[in-house]
């Protein structure tokens, strides 16, 4: 009954959550049905001979979850890994660590593989999309490659070997690398502002003179003055109170043709 | 541009397939890039794609679907403007006219989508209560038609009647506006930057956001060049901070979720 897992078995797992995680994602329990569908061979194998932990474990594991994809494999292989050790009576155990460890997890991993690997591998398959280079692009999908299919089941074998001991470890140091990343994601951010979003200004008559915006005012501050101004603002106003992305998308479409109307800024 | 029915629908089932890519295994075919790409093949113009497919992914740089918030439809909008663009002369008017409303609007679908999905949970609840696995996954899988909907409708609409709109709104456009919406499509990247440095420790490494911006406006350094000097950085942070000693809190709830 007490079957170690192998490399193998733990890899399907692997591609499993990453088959079944959102299919049925839903604003009650978002990837409850998920989970439960990626436990379910686990859960009918182990339990084949308790009908009643059987039961009990689907109703456990159909409870809420949400976490960030890619790290919910650590979750789900120390899952496995302290049923398969404390049998029905790590049921319970076992949803404690799921539960606790979803929040934080999310919060590490939506950062690490959402925003700092977008920012990434986005910026420098932009850049060179634009430039009409497919280089960038085959990168990033590279990325996405390794992740599902290296990245993932190795997660979920960290998590099987090594438990609840890989928490602090692993937090630890993924702190340290999201910390040393999020430098790396803030630079390539400052170059993509300035090669990426185009403001000119234009000219704008004050008492009968003329005078250029761009050529005798911006441009002798700084290069990419308007650039640097516009991400301003749009990072001022999204911290303000009620103000969200789909909001500031209509703010800036707008705002935009009515300085562009006013002559303020012109085709670059 | 004209379209065969032949292309409109294999650029639906792309849709398709690109929402699906994006709820379970992430290899790309969610890809706002990877879309405008494909796009671009079926039309029998890549390189317009790949030029569309960057275009919008640059507003796209700082928006996930964190915590399974609903956010703009990038890869309908670069299947869209990618086919009826046709040519890249009007790419930046098809992005502002169509690409951007396009996206914004059907952010409504996928709310849709993630209601509609409850159903689905109360069915595999059912089940998972009496112990058939076989019709918990069922039910988990059901969920796929809502996602296949609510991303394959918006773009079959549009394929099927955005040519003609499209030709009439060009033909009536003001020059002004046409000019508006040019100058819309190059500062539009600034939202989803804006977007992404609220996420990043902004104010706390601004340094270094400096220095890239400094490397691009005055050097004219290339992305990956400055990529590089980033690296930099960010090794020789990584070597000199120590490992916490105390971890996260796992008793915590945390805030963001994903999708």
């Amino acid at each position: 009954m007490n079957k170690k897992m192998t490399k193998k078995e733990l890899r399907k797992m692997s591609y499993s959550w990453s088959w079944n995680r959102s299919l049925a994602w839903n604003y009650q329990k978002m990837m409850s049905c998920g989970y439960l569908s990626t436990m379910i061979p686990f859960l009918d194998e182990k339990y084949k001979d308790d009908e009643e932990a059987r039961l009990y474990a689907y109703d456990v594991h159909s409870q809420f979850f949400n976490s960030e994809p890619n790290l919910s494999n650590v979750i789900l292989g120390m899952d496995i890994a302290i049923e398969e050790e404390l049998g029905s009576e790590g049921i319970d155990t076992a949803a404690g660590v799921k539960t606790s460890l979803m929040g934080p997890f999310a919060g590490i991993g939506d950062t690490l593989f959402g925003v700092i690997g977008g920012t990434i591998f986005g910026s420098i398959a932009v850049a060179t999309a634009v430039e009409g280079s497919y280089i960038g692009i085959a990168l990033w999908t590279l990325w996405s490659f390794f992740v599902m299919f290296f990245l993932r089941p190795k997660l979920m074998e960290m998590g099987y070997k090594q438990g609840l001991k890989l928490v602090t470890t692993l937090s630890g140091e993924l702190k340290r690398f999201t910390n040393a990343a999020s430098v790396l994601g803030l630079t390539v951010l400052g170059g993509m502002v300035a090669t990426m979003v185009g403001v000119k200004f234009g000219t704008f008559t004050l008492f009968g003179t003329e005078v250029d915006l761009q050529v005798s005012i911006a441009d002798k501050i700084m290069p990419k003055l308007g650039s640097a101004i516009v991400v301003a603002v749009c990072y001022y106003l999204l911290g303000r109170k009620g103000m969200n992305a789909n909001k500031l998308t209509w703010i800036v479409l707008l705002g935009m043709l009515v300085l562009s109307f006013l002559g303020i800024v012109i085709v670059p | 541009m004209e379209l065969q029915v032949w292309q409109i629908l294999l650029l639906t089932a792309w849709a398709g397939l690109s929402i699906v890519d994006q709820m379970t295994f992430n290899l790309g075919a969610n890809g706002i890039i990877q879309t405008g790409i494909f796009t671009g093949i079926i039309i029998g113009n890549p390189i317009l794609g790949l030029l569309v497919g960057g275009t919008l992914q640059s507003y796209a740089l700082g928006i996930g679907a964190y915590g399974g918030a609903s956010v703009p439809n990038w890869p309908a909008a670069a299947i869209i403007v990618t086919a009826l663009a046709g040519s890249l002369d009007n790419v930046a008017a098809t992005i502002a006219i169509v690409g951007i409303p396009v996206a914004a609007l059907t952010v409504q679908l996928d709310v849709f989508g993630r209601f509609a999905n409850v159903v689905f949970q109360h069915r595999a609840d059912k089940y998972a209560k009496i112990g058939n696995g076989k019709q918990v996954v069922l039910s988990n899988r059901l969920g796929l038609s809502s996602w296949l909907i609510s991303r394959m409708l918006p773009v079959f609409i549009a394929l099927l009647v955005g040519p003609a709109l499209i030709g009439a709104i060009t033909n009536y456009m003001p020059q002004w506006l046409v000019s508006g919406f040019t100058i819309v499509s190059k500062v539009f990247p600034a939202v989803g930057f804006a977007i992404l440095l609220r996420y990043l420790p902004t104010k706390k490494c601004i340094p270094y956001l400096i220095l890239g911006f400094a490397l691009a406006a005055w050097f004219q350094a290339p992305i990956i060049a400055i990529s590089v000097i980033g690296l930099v950085a960010a090794i020789i942070i990584y070597k000199q901070s120590d490992v916490p000693a105390v971890a996260v809190d796992i008793s915590a709830d945390g805030e963001d979720y994903d999708e």
